[in-house]
């Protein structure tokens, strides 16, 4: 009895407060009767709607949020390639590493990482003039380094509130205003643009792992620094994945955005 | 009366105040209330049952139904390209649209929520008639930025895109939509659409009790 009345409620609650998109939906059903209307499909937008449409265009057009792409047919092959990477690999392993670590050890790995990498960030911040952040980046490290157990421990976080800044050259340059040229994906890294190529590169040598002798074991550790961050992040891929039409300009589209995004922050 | 009369009554009353209240909403007090109840509904016990998975994943359905105005949506996705649909065809894509978003989104909430919080950050007025709420996902894996660009419309605020980490729904599907019906007539998107939310069908069916 309960149940069913709950149901009978929600699909009520439903029905009142679904009703303008209800409606609108007939009313663009309205007009297939009328001959007019085929050629003029503006008509069964309302104003509001228009402006709508134009609100998201001009912010289009200010941003310049499409890349250009020469290079696709490169592009799309090494896509498939990381995909299969990906699931074949990369996703199994992280599968393998999450069920015999625990998500403390986890975590400790990634503040680790991200605490050694913090000349990326100061360096970026730096140059973006951005004097408080760096300043708080410098006290991360600080604090981190040596109450937070080499890195380990996040307190700088937990008790003072300084939060990491996501911060790298390829959204330093993008901060001074060069675009992005073309998209390009390369093998094992994933979607990027030109210029975060070269700031990526940029980053590399701004990375201590990059320093570490012998050569294999520095790609040791970057590859164990993958799993660890991919074990944070697994299921992320396979959503976009999973509700993209065209998952290849899904992901570049997003990747474009997202960077977009945290070179205005 | 009956205990159960009762609670029919005051649930119709609480309804019809509730309904009342919706009118005079602001776009956070709007955005509020459903999103509250979907993460209520995700941490429902009653749940767990694999069998049960079903009903939840409508519940959480019904709610975004609701609040999303998919009609708005679907054309904005289209872009100029939504000149080249009948208005058959925009409700046939509307329809199938709704349902591919609404289907993976939910599963991937049901597989993967657990303890989510929302923090509800700022409710920027663009216009009277738009606006933009930022909130903020804390989930295990980390802090997610979600922003909803909300219209009013027939005096009901609605949801016509989301953002997330800056990642705009409506912008991602249209750079989709546009690769496709570049070349392409309207009806084969639409079907593609079709053929993707059949295959998610298949994928994450799961046996009615």
């Amino acid at each position: 009895m309960f149940p069913s009345l709950k149901l009978s409620l929600s699909i009520l609650i439903l029905f009142l407060w679904g009703s303008p998109a209800s409606v609108s939906a007939s009313e663009a059903s309205l007009p297939a009767g009328s001959i007019i209307n085929d050629s003029v499909p503006d008509d069964d937008l309302t104003d509001e709607e228009l402006d709508l449409l134009d609100l998201l265009d001009e912010e289009d057009d200010s941003e310049n949020y499409r890349i250009a792409d020469p290079v696709k047919y490169w592009n799309i092959a090494i896509y498939h390639f990381n995909d299969k990477l990906y699931f074949w690999g990369l996703k199994p392993l992280t599968k393998g590493y999450i069920a015999v670590t625990s998500k403390s050890i986890r975590s400790g790995v990634k503040n680790f990482f991200s605490n050694i990498t913090t000349p990326i960030r100061l360096v970026s911040c730096i140059l973006q003039l951005k004097i408080k952040n760096a300043g708080t980046e410098t006290a991360r490290f600080a604090i981190n380094s040596t109450v937070g157990i080499l890195g380990f421990g996040d307190p700088a976080k937990k008790y003072y509130g300084l939060k990491p800044k996501d911060e790298d050259l390829g959204q330093t340059f993008g901060f001074y205003g060069i675009g992005n040229g073309f998209y390009i994906v390369w093998p094992f890294f994933g979607p990027s643009s030109m210029r975060d190529s070269v700031g990526m590169i940029g980053d590399m040598f701004l990375d201590p792992i990059f320093y570490v002798k012998p050569r294999e074991a520095s790609i040791g550790i970057t590859s164990y620094k993958t799993v660890n961050e991919t074990s944070f992040k697994i299921g992320d891929y396979e959503i976009l994945k999973a509700a993209a039409i065209d998952p290849y300009e899904a992901l570049k589209d997003a990747y474009i955005q997202n960077r977009k995004k945290k070179i205005n922050e | 009366m009956t205990l159960n009369k009762i609670i029919r009554v005051s649930l119709l009353l609480l309804l019809v105040a509730f309904v009342a209240m919706a009118y005079g909403r602001q776009p956070l007090e709007t955005l509020k209330p459903p999103i509250n109840n979907i993460l209520m509904i995700l941490k429902d016990p009653q749940y767990n049952d694999a069998c049960k998975k079903n009903l939840q994943r409508d519940k959480i359905f019904e709610i975004v139904r609701g609040l999303f105005d998919f009609p708005t949506i679907t054309k904005l996705a289209l872009g100029k390209y939504r000149k080249s649909f009948t208005p058959e065809q925009l409700k046939d894509l509307t329809n199938v649209f709704t349902d591919l978003l609404g289907k993976t989104y939910i599963n991937k909430m049901l597989s993967e929520f657990k303890d989510e919080e929302v923090l509800y950050i700022a409710e920027d007025m663009l216009t009277k008639k738009k606006a933009i709420v930022k909130t903020k996902v804390i989930r295990e894996k980390g802090e997610m930025a979600v922003n909803y660009r909300m219209h009013l419309h027939d005096g009901v605020w609605s949801v016509y895109d989301v953002k997330a980490e800056g990642v705009s729904l409506v912008k991602n599907y249209r750079t989709q939509f546009s690769q496709i019906l570049f070349k392409e007539k309207p009806e084969i998107l639409i079907q593609k659409l079709q053929e993707k939310l059949k295959e998610q069908e298949a994928k994450t069916y799961v046996p009615q009790p």
